[in-house]
C-alpha cells in the first residue's frame, strides 16, 4: 500500500465516521470518472426536499498551508472544473483532510478515545469561474470555519434539504 | 454472481424515460418532484426504498445517478444489475429469445449457420406478422405491406451465451389510459400491431407444440390445420425447421419477455419448445399445406388456351372451375 492509498483510506474513514455520527448514510462511488468519491444521503431530513444528497471529492494532504482564516490547497484543474459545474442534480463539495507529517501521529487509540489527526475542511466550488491560469493546478481556499464535522455536515444537508446549496 | 455495472457508456445508455417507465410498471411511485429530477419510492417487506431519478440524461452527474438507481433496485427487488439493465434497455420492447439447443456450448456458429438462422428468424417473424393480420395456412411470396414494414422496426439484439441464444427485439408503444367513452366506460384502444405479432408468435408456437403431439398420436394432419387459427402456417413451420437445422439439429426453445410498458398479455404463453422429434411433422405440415392450400391474390403468367362459358353470363368469361379475366399478353389473374 502506497502512502497515497493510506491517505485515501484515512480520509474515507474520517468522512464515514463524521457521517455515521450525523446519522447520514454514505455510499462510495464506483464510477471513477467524475471527481466524486462519496455520496451522502439523508432520509427524511425535514426540509422541503424529501431526501437531501451531497457528493464529495476527498483529498488528503500532510502539506498543510494553514492561514489565519483559510487553508490553501493545490487542486488539479480537471477536478476544479468538475466541482465548479452547476449542471448537477446532486450538489458537490471538495473535502480536504489534513494529516500530520509523521504517519505514526495520524491515529491515536486508547480505551478512552480514538483520535484521528488532524481534520477536514469543505468547500463548495459551485459556479466558480473557469481558470485562466497556466498550468494544470489551481489554488483553492477552504475557510477554516468550514470544518467537516458533524455539525458542519448536518448544516450542509439542511441547506440542501431546504432547496439551497451546500 | 453479483455484478455491478461500472462502465460509463453502458450506464449512460439507460434513458430517463425508460427508467421512469420501468419504475411505474414495477409499482414504484413518484413521491416528489424537484428541479431536475424526482424521488420515487416503494415499500417492500416493510422496508422503504427510495430513488432519485433525473429528468435529463445530459446533466453532468447522470452516470452517478444511474449507478445509485441500479444499486437501489438491485437491493429492493433482489435482482442482478445485469437483469435490471436488460429490462431497462428493453422497457419499450417485447423480446423473443430463440435458444438453439444444438449449438456448441461455447455459443460459436459458423458463418454459414449464422446467416441461415438469422434468415429463418426473420422468416419466422414475418410469418407471425402475416398471421397477426389474417390466419391462413400459407402465405405466398407477396406479403402484406404492414407485415413487411414490421420487419423494418423489429431488430436483432446482441446474442447471449447458453448454447446460442438469439435476441429479437420488437419495440412496442406504451399502454396509456385512453379516457372514457360517452357512457363513462374506460376506452380500450386497439393493441398495436407489433404486440399482436409477438403475441401471435407465442400462441402459434404453443399451438405447434400441442398439435405436434396430437398429430403424432393420431397420424392425421387435422390438429395442425386447426392450429392455423392460432397463427400456425406453412411459413412458420418452415422457419422453425430452418432454425432447427441451422444450428446443431437439437430443437429450439423460445422464451418471451413482454415490454413492461404494455404489461403481460392475457392468455399467452411466455415459453415454448420445438423438439427434435417434432421436426418431421413440421416438414410434412409444410408439404401438405403447400400442396393443398389455395394461394390467393397471385398472378399467373401463361397462354390462355381455352375459356368456356358455363351457362348464360354477361360481361365476363367463366371457366369450368374458376373465373378468369384475360389481360394483355395472355396473363390471367386467378
Amino acid at each position: 500500500m502506497t502512502l497515497n492509498d493510506q491517505k485515501e483510506q484515512f480520509s474515507f474513514a474520517y468522512a464515514r465516521a463524521v457521517a455515521a455520527t450525523a446519522r447520514i448514510a454514505v455510499v462510495e462511488s464506483t464510477v471513477d470518472d467524475d471527481s466524486v468519491d462519496l455520496t451522502f444521503q439523508q432520509r427524511a431530513g425535514g426540509g422541503i426536499v424529501r431526501s437531501p444528497r451531497l457528493e464529495a471529492q476527498l483529498k488528503c494532504t500532510e502539506i498543510a498551508n494553514l492561514q489565519e482564516n483559510h487553508v490553501s490547497f493545490r487542486l488539479e484543474l480537471k477536478n476544479y472544473d468538475e466541482l465548479r459545474t452547476t449542471d448537477l442534480l446532486v450538489p458537490r463539495v471538495l473535502i480536504v483532510v489534513l494529516v500530520p507529517d509523521e504517519l505514526a501521529n495520524w491515529l491515536e487509540h486508547s480505551e478512552d478515545e480514538l483520535a484521528m489527526r488532524r481534520c477536514g475542511y469543505w468547500l463548495s466550488l459551485r459556479g466558480l469561474p473557469a481558470s485562466d491560469l497556466a498550468g494544470d493546478k489551481i489554488t483553492v481556499r477552504l475557510p477554516r470555519i468550514n470544518q467537516f464535522n458533524v455539525a458542519g455536515l448536518q448544516g450542509i444537508m439542511q441547506r440542501i434539504g431546504n432547496g439551497g446549496f451546500p | 454472481m453479483k455484478i455491478s455495472i461500472q462502465d460509463a457508456n453502458t450506464l449512460n445508455s439507460i434513458r430517463p424515460l425508460d427508467i421512469m417507465a420501468y419504475l411505474r410498471s414495477n409499482k414504484w411511485q413518484e413521491v416528489q418532484r424537484i428541479e431536475r429530477g424526482a424521488f420515487w419510492a416503494k415499500e417492500i417487506a416493510n422496508v422503504s426504498y427510495e430513488l432519485l431519478v433525473p429528468f435529463d440524461s445530459q446533466i453532468r452527474d447522470y452516470t452517478n445517478r444511474v449507478v445509485d438507481i441500479l444499486r437501489v433496485i438491485e437491493k429492493a427487488e433482489a435482482r442482478t444489475q445485469v437483469e435490471i439493465y436488460e429490462d431497462l434497455t428493453a422497457i419499450n420492447a417485447d423480446v423473443i429469445r430463440p435458444r438453439l439447443l444444438g449449438a456448441n456450448a461455447d455459443g460459436a456458429l459458423s458463418l454459414e449457420q449464422g446467416m441461415r438462422i438469422h434468415q429463418e428468424a426473420r422468416n419466422m417473424m414475418l410469418a407471425a406478422a402475416c398471421s397477426a393480420l389474417e390466419k391462413r395456412p400459407l402465405f405466398n411470396k407477396r406479403k402484406p405491406e404492414q407485415a413487411m414494414n414490421y420487419l423494418e422496426r423489429a431488430y436483432f439484439g446482441i446474442p447471449q451465451r447458453g448454447s446460442y441464444i438469439m435476441k429479437i427485439i420488437s419495440p412496442v408503444s406504451p399502454r396509456l389510459a385512453a379516457g372514457k367513452d360517452l357512457f363513462g366506460n374506460d376506452l380500450e384502444p386497439d393493441e398495436p400491431f407489433e404486440r399482436q405479432t409477438v403475441r401471435t408468435l407465442a400462441n402459434a408456437l404453443n399451438a405447434v407444440e400441442i398439435a405436434c403431439r396430437e398429430v403424432a398420436a393420431k397420424g392425421d394432419i387435422a390438429p395442425m390445420k386447426i392450429a392455423v387459427n392460432r397463427g400456425v402456417s406453412a411459413n412458420l413451420c418452415e422457419a422453425l425447421v430452418g432454425l432447427h437445422f441451422g444450428a446443431g439439429e437439437k430443437g429450439v426453445n423460445f422464451s418471451f419477455s413482454w415490454a413492461p410498458i404494455r404489461g403481460i398479455p392475457q392468455d399467452t404463453v411466455s415459453s415454448a419448445t420445438i423438439t427434435m422429434d417434432s421436426i418431421p411433422i413440421l416438414q410434412e405440415t409444410v408439404r401438405i399445406f403447400k400442396e393443398t392450400e389455395t394461394i390467393e391474390s397471385s398472378e399467373v403468367l401463361g397462354t390462355v388456351n381455352k375459356l368456356e362459358h358455363e351457362g348464360e353470363m354477361q360481361g365476363g368469361l367463366k371457366t369450368k372451375n374458376k373465373t378468369a379475366a384475360p389481360s394483355a399478353g395472355g396473363a390471367a389473374s386467378i
